[in-house]
C-alpha cells in the first residue's frame, strides 16, 4: 500500500476534537458534578461545542466522563431549546403547550401583575428547585427567600435522596453537605458491600466508578444486595437477591455477629464513638447519662475508666473519649462489670445496651426476613469484620421504604464499627466539609459565630432548615407550609413530619386552601420553579398536575433550558443558559472530592442573547420585589462574601454594565483569591488553565484533619454516634416511635406478604444513560443508547416462571396496577432471570410527556404514575416502593 | 429467560447476493456448456443462444450486484483491485472475461449477418481458443462465487469446500436443462442431456448429503444454520422436492424407460432453476455466526 | 514506532456506554440508525438465582490478518504502517464482503441516509461525505496528536487501556504476556490487537 494512500486517508479522517479549544466546565448531567473540558471550534461560522472530555486535573472524576457527560453538549443544540421568555396565551389551560413569545420586561411584568391580582403574600409563594439550585445557587436561593420573606422551598432531591437516605448516615457521622454524599475510598478497600444502590456507582457516577473500578482490578471482594441483577450487581462476587426492603435486617444480623465475635475496631469504637458512654434505662428507653445546656446540647458524659476503675466525666462536645473534663487521660471501658452502680443507679454502657438490643437479630432471624441463608449472612459478617479495610457503601438515592433512614444509619454504624471513617479504604469526607469543620472549630474556640453557609455537616441543615420551621424567624410569623401542615397533622393526632426540610408535604392542601395555621388558611398561590421538573420527578404525577392546574394557583413561573413536562404547566417560562454557555456565579468546592479543591465553569460557547443565567433572574426578581438591598445584605450575612464587594459589583450590574452573574462571580473570585494569596486575575488564569485547583490533597488532610480522630464531627456530641442523640431528641419532642428509636431496631417494609399469583413487590432503579431530575432523556445520543437496550432499560423485568404462568413474553404490553392505590400503567415486559420471582422492576428514566421533547416523548413508561403519595414521618421521604403491584397481560 | 444470544445471523448478505451468485453461476455454466457442445458434441446449433443467454445472465447478475447490493455502485470499477485475495474481485474479472471472450467466441456463429461478416471471418480461426478461455472463466465463476461465501471462517455453514462444489454442480445441471429445453423447443430431444442431468443430480444429492454431514457434525453455528434451513418449508419443498427429488426421479424415469417427453426438459429446467435459487438463498440467509464474546 | 494495542478489562466494566457516546461524538457515527463502532453488549446467562450478567465492550480488533481486508475487492480496507486496519472511503464500493467476513461484528454501512443525517446534524463539520462500510480507526487522528482513542480516554472504569504491546514494561504488554488478557476467537487466526481480561 502506498504511503500516499495512508497520508490521504489520515488527512481526511479527522475527529471532532481536532483543533478545538478546551474550556473548563462542570458537567451538569447529574449531581456527581464531574470536572470536564468542553472542546469548541467554529462550525458553520459559529463557535460550537463539539466534544467533551473529563478534566484530567480533576481529583473527582480523574479525566473521565460517562455517556451523559459525553453526550451532554447536545443539550445546547436541542431543537426544543427555550430561546425566549414565553407567556401563556390567555384562555389556554396549564398543561397545554400554548405560549406566546415575550420580552423579559413583559414576562416579569406579567408575573408581578398576577401576584398583585391574586394578592399573593410572601408566604403564599414557594420556590421549587431541582438539584442544580442546591449545588450551584444555594447562597442566592437561600438569600432570595430570606430577603423576600418566602418561607418555602421545595427541593427535588430531598425527599428522594438527600434527606431520604443520607440523613440516616449523617446522624452517625455528622456529615451533611451540599454534596453530602461521602466519596467512599473503594480503591483502597478490600471488601465492599452495596445495598439499595445502582445509581451511586454502577449506573453511573463517574467519580465513584473510577475508584470502584480500581477496587475491582485490585481484587476487592464485592457483595451486592439487590433484588435484581443491576449493573452494580453484575460486578459483584456475590449477588444476593434480597427480599425488597429488608436490607436493614441483613445489617442488624451482621452487627449481631460482629459485636458478639469481637469483630470490630475496638480502639476506634472506644475512643471516638459513644459506645462507652454510661446510660440507663428509663421507661423502656436507653438514655445516656449526660448534662446539657439550655439549648439542649450535651455538656458532659460519663464513662468508666478501664485503667483507674473510676467513673470519669467527659466533655460534651469532643472527638475523643480519652481526655476527661479536667484534661486527665483515660481509657474508657466498653463494658462495666456486673453489679456496677453509680449514684444509686445501675448504668451500663451504650455498647452493652447494643448487645442486648441486637440479641434477637440473629442470622437465623435475618434469614426469615431477607431470604438470604443465615450461614451466608454469618459468613459475610465475619469476613467483613475480619477484613481491613472493609466498607459498606454509603448508598445513593434513598426513599423507597419507611425504614430507609434506619437502613442507611445501620450502614454507617457498620462502617464505624470497623473504624472505616476518614481512613484509606473507608468513607472519606469531602475536602470542603473538612475545611468548614476546621474553620468552625477555630471559630468556636474564639467564641465567634459561623455563618450559615459555612456551617459544617449537620449544623447546616439544622440551621438552614430550622429557619423555615421557626415562625419566629419570619416577619409574617409563619413557618414553611410543610411545617405548618406537619403541625396541623400532629394537632389532628396524625404523625406529621418531624423535619420536612424543603419538602412538598402539605403543598396540595395549601393550594386547595385546606391548610390552616393559627386559625387562618395558609395558602400557596404562586410557584417559582428553577430547573425543577416535579411533574416527572415527584410522586405521583397526578398530584403535581392537580396542584399546578388548581384554580387557586395564581401564577406558575418555570426557569428551564428545554421544555420539561412541568414547563407545560407554567404561565411564564424563562429561558435559562445551560452549563456550557454560562460563566458560573461562584467558585465551588470540587463536589464530594476528598481533596480540598476549588473549581468553576467558564462560558464555552455564546449563550443565546435572549436567555439568562439563574443568578440574573433571581436578582431581577429581587429588584421587582423591591428587595435588592436586603438581598445583598442577606447574601453577605449568610456567606463569607464581603458586603461592600457585593454592593460595588451588583451596583454595576444594576446599571446594566455587567450581568448579575458576572457581578457575583467577581465577588466570589475576589474572596477566594484573597484566601489563596493570589489576585483575582491570577486565580482566573489558573482556573481557566486547569479547571480545578487542588489546595490540599487528601493524604495531607488525613494527617491532621481526619474526622473523629482529629476533629469532632457535627453530631450533638462530636463523636461518631452509634446511639443517636438526634433521634433521642425526637423521642423527647414527639414521644417514642420506632422510626426514631435512637438504638438498634428493625421495622419491616409494609408489603403484602401473601400475594395473589399476579401480585409482585415493586422496585425501580436507574439506567446509566439517563439521570434523575433533568430532562436529558431528550438527548439524541443518550436516547439512541437507551433504545439500543430498550428491553432492559424500558421494560418491566419479570421472572420467566411468573411470566410463563401469566402468559407474558418479552415485548408484550402489560398493565401494572398498584394493588393498594389502584394507579395503573402500561409497560412492555422484559422476561428475565435477572430478578427475583416475587418482584418486578422498572427503570426511573423514561416516560416523558412534553411533545416538544421529540426524542423522548412517549418512549417508555413514567415511574411516577405508579407511585402514590406516601411519606415517612421523619423527613417526608417518599415510600416509593412500599406497595405491591398486579401485572396482567 | 436466558436468551440464546450467542448465535447471530450475519447481517451483511441478503437475497440479492443469492440472485447474483445464482444467475452468474447459471450464466457461467451455459457458456462452458456451449463450448463443450460446440467442440465435443459437434453441435453448434445452440452455441449462439447459449452464449448469449449466458451473457444476459451475467449482465443480470452484475446488475443485481451493483444495483441491489453495492452501497456505492459508482465505485464498482474499484472491484478489480484485489484479485489476489478477494472472491468478488475474481468474480468481476471472470464476468469481464466472459463478456470479452464469450463475444469473441460467439461472433463467428453470426457471420451470416452482413455487418458481422468481416469480423467473424477474422475471429473464426481462433474461435476454439476464445471459447476455451470463456469456458474456463464460466466454469470458475460458480466455484469462486461459492468460494466467496466459503471464505469467512466465522460462518461455518459457509466455510466448507462442499459449497463451491454444490454451486458448481447445480449451476451445470441447470445449464444443461436450459440447453436441453432449447433443443426440445427446436424439436430435438437428446437422451444424453437427460443422462447428464441425472448424473449431476446424483452428484448434487451426494454433495448435499456431504454438506449436511458437515453441518451436522460441524460447529454449533453450522448445525444451528442447518436446523434453521431444515425448518424452512421453502427449503424442503423448493430445494429438496422440486429442485432435487423431482429432477432425479424424472430424469431416471426418462432414461431407464426410454420415454421421450417433449415437456420434460423445460420442466427439469424450471425445477432446477427454482431449487438452485432456493438453496443459495437459504444458505445465505442462514449464515449463522457465533458472536466472539466469551459469554 | 510503538505497536499500540488495547486491553479491555471486563472485570470493571459496568456498561455505562461512555465509550459508545464518546466514539459517536468524536467520529460522528450514525447513532440515529443505532450504528456504533464500539458498544457494550449486555449478556444474560444462566438461571435465577445463578444468573450472570456480562457487560462486554466491543470494538474492531485491528487484526494482524484481517478477514475484512482479505475479502475487500477494492483494497479500500487496508492496514496502515502502524498495523491499524482502516478504510479508504474514496474507493469503498460498499459490497459488504467485509461485514460478512468480520468475526467480531465490527463493521456497518454508513449509508446514503446516514450521510444526509450527518450533514443535517454536523453541518459543515461533517466528517463523512461518502457512503462506505465504516469501522473503528483506533482514533488515528487522536493518536497522531498524542491522545488516547476517545473510548479509552473517557472510560470511567478504565476498562480500556491502550499501550505499546512491544514495550514489556507497558501495562497492556504485561497483561498480555502474563496471559491475563487474551484475544477473542484465537481459533480463527485473525491475530487481534485487542485483548480481553475476563
Amino acid at each position: 500500500m502506498s504511503s500516499q494512500k495512508q497520508r490521504s486517508v489520515a488527512a481526511k479522517q479527522t475527529t471532532s476534537s481536532r483543533d478545538v479549544e478546551w474550556v473548563p466546565s462542570i458537567c451538569n448531567f447529574c449531581s456527581t458534578v464531574c470536572n470536564v473540558r468542553v472542546g469548541v471550534k467554529t462550525v458553520n461560522g459559529k463557535k460550537t461545542a463539539v466534544k467533551i472530555e473529563g478534566n484530567p486535573n480533576s481529583p473527582l472524576n480523574r479525566g473521565k466522563t460517562c455517556a451523559r457527560g459525553q453526550a451532554g453538549l447536545r443539550q445546547t443544540y436541542d431543537a426544543a431549546r427555550l430561546t425566549t421568555p414565553l407567556i401563556r396565551v390567555e384562555g389556554s389551560k396549564r398543561g397545554e403547550w400554548n405560549f406566546r413569545p415575550a420580552s423579559w420586561e413583559e414576562a416579569y411584568g406579567f408575573v408581578m401583575q398576577k401576584l398583585q391580582e391574586h394578592q399573593v403574600q410572601p408566604w403564599e409563594m414557594s420556590m421549587v428547585g431541582g438539584w442544580t439550585s442546591c449545588v450551584f445557587y444555594m447562597p442566592l436561593a437561600l438569600s432570595f427567600v430570606f430577603s423576600t420573606g418566602i418561607p418555602n422551598i421545595v427541593a427535588s432531591p430531598m425527599q428522594h435522596c438527600v434527606a431520604a437516605g443520607h440523613l440516616g448516615t449523617d446522624m452517625v457521622t455528622g456529615n451533611f453537605n451540599i454534596h453530602d454524599e461521602v466519596l467512599a475510598d473503594f480503591e483502597n478497600s478490600k471488601y465492599i458491600i452495596f445495598s439499595m444502590t445502582n445509581s451511586g456507582v454502577g449506573a453511573a457516577s463517574t467519580s465513584r466508578l473510577v475508584r470502584f473500578a480500581e477496587a475491582k482490578k485490585r481484587g476487592a471482594k464485592v457483595i451486592v444486595l439487590d433484588p435484581r441483577l443491576s449493573e452494580m450487581a453484575s460486578k459483584a462476587d456475590e449477588w444476593l437477591a434480597i427480599k425488597p426492603g429488608t436490607d436493614s435486617a441483613f445489617f442488624l444480623a451482621m452487627i449481631h455477629v460482629m459485636l458478639r465475635k469481637g469483630l470490630y475496631d475496638k480502639d476506634f469504637v472506644t475512643k471516638h464513638t459513644n459506645m462507652p458512654f454510661l446510660a440507663i434505662e428509663n421507661q423502656g428507653m436507653v438514655v445516656p447519662m449526660m448534662e446539657s445546656n439550655e439549648q439542649g446540647y450535651p455538656t458532659a458524659f460519663w464513662v468508666l475508666d478501664q485503667i483507674s476503675g473510676e467513673v470519669r466525666k467527659l466533655p460534651g462536645y469532643s472527638n475523643k473519649n480519652t481526655v476527661d473534663v479536667e484534661g486527665k487521660n483515660l481509657l474508657p471501658a466498653l463494658e462495666v462489670p456486673q453489679g456496677f452502680e453509680m449514684n444509686g443507679q445501675k448504668p451500663k454502657t451504650i455498647f452493652q445496651y447494643m448487645l442486648d438490643q441486637t440479641a434477637k437479630f440473629t442470622p437465623a432471624w435475618a434469614e426469615q426476613e431477607t431470604g438470604i441463608a443465615a450461614a451466608t449472612i454469618e459468613r459475610i459478617a465475619v469476613e467483613f469484620g475480619q477484613t481491613r479495610p472493609a466498607m459498606v457503601d454509603p448508598g445513593w438515592h434513598g426513599a423507597r421504604y419507611e425504614n430507609i433512614l434506619n437502613t442507611r444509619r445501620l450502614q454507617a454504624i457498620l462502617q464505624a464499627l470497623v473504624g472505616g471513617l476518614d481512613v484509606p479504604g473507608g468513607w472519606l469526607m469531602s475536602g470542603e466539609y473538612r475545611e468548614k469543620l476546621m474553620h468552625f472549630m477555630q471559630a468556636m474556640q474564639k467564641g465567634e459565630e459561623t455563618k450559615v453557609l459555612n456551617l459544617p455537616g449537620m449544623h447546616f441543615p439544622l440551621a438552614a432548615a430550622g429557619k423555615f420551621f421557626d415562625p419566629g424567624q419570619w416577619p409574617h410569623g409563619r413557618p414553611s407550609f410543610a411545617m405548618a401542615h406537619s403541625m396541623a397533622e400532629k394537632a389532628a393526632g396524625r404523625p406529621g413530619v418531624i423535619f420536612p426540610a424543603f419538602s412538598d408535604f402539605g403543598l396540595e392542601e395549601a393550594v386547595e386552601g385546606k391548610l390552616m395555621f393559627n386559625g387562618e388558611p395558609y395558602r400557596i398561590k404562586a410557584l417559582l420553579m428553577n430547573a425543577a421538573n416535579p411533574v416527572r420527578h415527584f410522586y405521583p404525577d397526578s398530584r403535581w398536575k392537580k396542584i399546578l392546574t388548581h384554580p387557586n394557583m395564581g401564577v406558575v413561573v418555570a426557569i428551564d433550558i428545554v421544555p420539561s413536562d412541568t414547563a407545560a404547566y407554567a404561565d411564564v417560562i424563562l429561558p435559562n443558559q445551560n452549563y456550557i454557555e454560562r460563566d458560573e456565579p461562584f467558585i465551588y468546592g470540587a463536589g464530594p472530592s476528598p481533596d480540598l479543591a476549588i473549581t468553576t465553569r467558564f462560558s464555552a460557547v455564546e449563550p443565546n442573547p435572549n436567555t439568562k443565567g439563574t443568578a440574573d433572574i433571581l436578582f431581577e426578581f429581587a429588584m421587582g420585589f423591591g428587595a435588592l438591598d436586603k438581598y445583598m445584605e442577606t447574601i453577605a450575612s449568610i456567606s463569607s462574601y464581603d458586603l461592600d464587594d457585593i454592593k460595588e459589583e451588583v451596583g454595576k450590574a444594576a446599571k446594566g454594565q455587567q450581568t448579575f452573574t458576572k457581578a457575583i462571580r467577581n465577588v466570589s473570585f475576589k474572596y477566594h483569591a484573597k484566601n489563596l494569596g493570589m489576585t483575582p486575575e491570577q486565580l482566573e488564569k489558573t482556573l481557566r488553565e486547569k479547571g480545578v485547583l487542588v489546595i490540599e490533597p487528601v493524604e495531607k488532610l488525613l494527617e491532621h484533619a481526619a474526622i473523629a480522630r482529629d476533629l469532632p464531627v457535627p453530631t450533638p456530641s462530636g463523636r461518631i454516634e452509634i446511639y443517636s442523640l438526634m433521634l433521642a431528641s425526637f423521642v423527647m419532642q414527639q414521644g417514642y416511635r420506632v422510626n426514631w428509636d435512637p438504638g438498634l431496631v428493625y421495622f419491616p417494609p409494609r408489603l403484602n406478604q401473601e400475594k395473589r399469583p399476579n401480585e409482585f413487590n415493586f422496585i425501580y432503579g436507574k439506567t446509566p444513560t439517563v439521570s434523575y431530575a433533568s430532562t436529558n432523556s431528550n438527548n439524541p445520543i443518550l436516547m439512541a443508547l437507551s433504545k439500543n437496550k430498550a428491553d432492559e432499560f424500558m421494560g418491566l423485568w419479570i421472572h420467566p416462571k411468573k411470566a410463563a404462568a401469566l402468559d407474558i413474553k418479552t415485548g408484550d404490553e402489560v398493565t401494572m396496577e398498584n394493588a393498594q392505590s389502584g394507579q395503573k400503567v402500561q409497560i412492555k415486559a422484559f422476561v428475565t432471570d435477572m430478578v427475583r420471582p416475587d418482584t418486578v422492576f422498572m427503570s426511573s428514566s423514561f416516560g416523558t410527556e412534553n411533545p416538544l421533547l421529540e426524542n423522548s416523548v412517549g418512549v417508555g413508561t413514567a415511574l411516577n404514575k405508579i407511585i402514590p403519595y406516601e411519606v415517612e414521618p421523619i423527613v417526608s421521604a417518599f415510600r416509593s416502593q412500599e406497595f405491591t403491584v398486579r401485572v396482567t397481560k | 429467560m436466558a436468551k440464546p444470544m450467542h448465535l447471530e445471523r450475519q447481517e451483511a448478505y441478503e437475497w440479492p447476493v443469492a440472485v447474483y451468485l445464482f444467475l452468474g453461476g447459471f450464466g457461467g455454466a451455459l457458456i462452458t456448456l456451449a463450448f463443450v457442445l460446440h467442440f465435443f458434441q459437434a453441435s453448434a446449433a445452440m452455441t449462439g443462444p447459449a452464449v448469449l443467454s449466458g451473457l444476459v445472465l451475467f449482465a443480470l447478475a452484475g446488475a443485481a450486484l451493483v444495483f441491489f447490493d453495492l452501497e456505492r455502485p459508482v465505485n464498482a470499477i474499484y472491484s478489480l483491485n484485489n484479485a489476489k485475495t478477494s472472491g468478488i474481485s475474481w468474480d468481476v474479472i471472470l464476468i469481464a472475461l466472459n463478456f470479452v471472450f464469450g463475444i469473441l467466441f460467439v461472433l463467428p456463429e453470426y457471420g451470416s449477418i452482413e455487418v458481422l461478416h468481416g469480423i467473424a471471418g477474422v475471429l473464426a480461426p481462433y474461435q476454439a481458443l476464445f471459447g476455451a478461455i470463456a469456458a474456463i472463466a464460466g466454469l470458475l465463476f460458480p466455484i469462486i462465487s461459492g468460494g466467496l461465501l466459503a471464505a469467512p471462517a466465522s460462518i461455518p455453514l459457509w466455510h466448507t469446500p462442499a459449497l463451491p462444489l454444490l454451486f458448481l454442480i447445480t449451476s451445470f445441471a441447470l445449464g444443461l436443462a436450459y440447453l436441453g429445453s432449447l433443443f426440445s423447443l427446436s424439436g430435438t430431444v437428446y437422451a444424453s442431456f437427460t443422462g447428464g442431468i441425472l448424473a449431476l443430480s446424483l452428484l448434487t444429492s451426494g454433495i448435499s448429503l456431504a454438506y449436511l454431514e458437515h453441518t451436522h457434525n460441524g460447529p454449533v453455528e453450522a448445525k444451528e444454520g442447518a436446523h434453521r434451513m431444515l425448518k424452512t418449508p421453502r427449503f424442503i419443498l423448493v430445494y429438496f422436492i422440486i429442485g432435487l427429488a423431482f429432477p432425479l426421479v424424472l430424469s431416471a424415469y426418462l432414461l431407464f424407460t426410454g420415454t421421450v417427453l417433449f415437456w420434460a426438459m423445460p420442466a427439469l429446467a424450471v425445477s432446477l432453476f427454482l431449487g438452485g435459487f432456493a438453496v443459495r438463498n437459504c444458505v445465505i440467509l442462514n449464515g449463522i455466526q457465533t458472536y466472539p464474546w466469551p459469554y | 514506532m510503538a505497536r499500540l494495542g488495547m486491553v479491555i478489562d471486563m472485570r470493571s466494566c459496568v456498561g455505562c456506554q461512555a465509550c459508545s457516546a464518546a466514539c459517536s461524538l468524536e467520529n460522528q457515527t450514525p447513532y440515529w440508525s443505532d450504528k456504533w463502532r464500539t458498544q457494550v453488549k449486555d449478556i444474560e446467562k444462566g438461571a435465577y438465582p445463578n444468573t450472570g450478567r456480562h457487560l462486554v465492550p466491543t470494538i474492531c480488533m485491528h487484526c494482524e490478518d484481517p478477514a475484512c481486508m482479505t475479502v475487500c475487492p477494492s483494497k479500500a480496507t487496508f492496514k496502515n504502517e502502524d498495523g491499524f486496519v482502516l478504510v479508504d472511503y474514496d474507493t469503498c464500493l460498499g459490497c459488504k464482503a467485509c461485514m460478512a467476513a468480520c468475526p467480531y461484528g465490527a463493521r456497518y454501512v454508513y449509508d446514503k441516509e446516514d450521510i444526509a443525517e450527518a450533514r443535517a446534524v454536523y453541518g459543515d463539520s461533517a466528517q463523512h461525505q461518502k457512503v462506505h462500510i465504516d469501522k473503528c480507526t483506533f482514533c488515528q487522528d487522536r493518536i497522531a496528536r498524542g491522545m488516547e482513542p476517545a473510548c479509552t480516554a473517557t472510560c470511567p472504569t478504565t476498562s480500556r487501556m491502550v499501550g505499546d504491546l512491544d514495550n514489556p514494561d507497558s501495562s497492556v504488554a504485561k497483561a498480555v504476556s502474563s496471559g491475563l488478557a487474551k484475544p477473542l476467537r484465537q481459533d480463527l487466526g485473525t491475530g487481534p490487537r485487542i485483548f480481553y481480561i475476563y
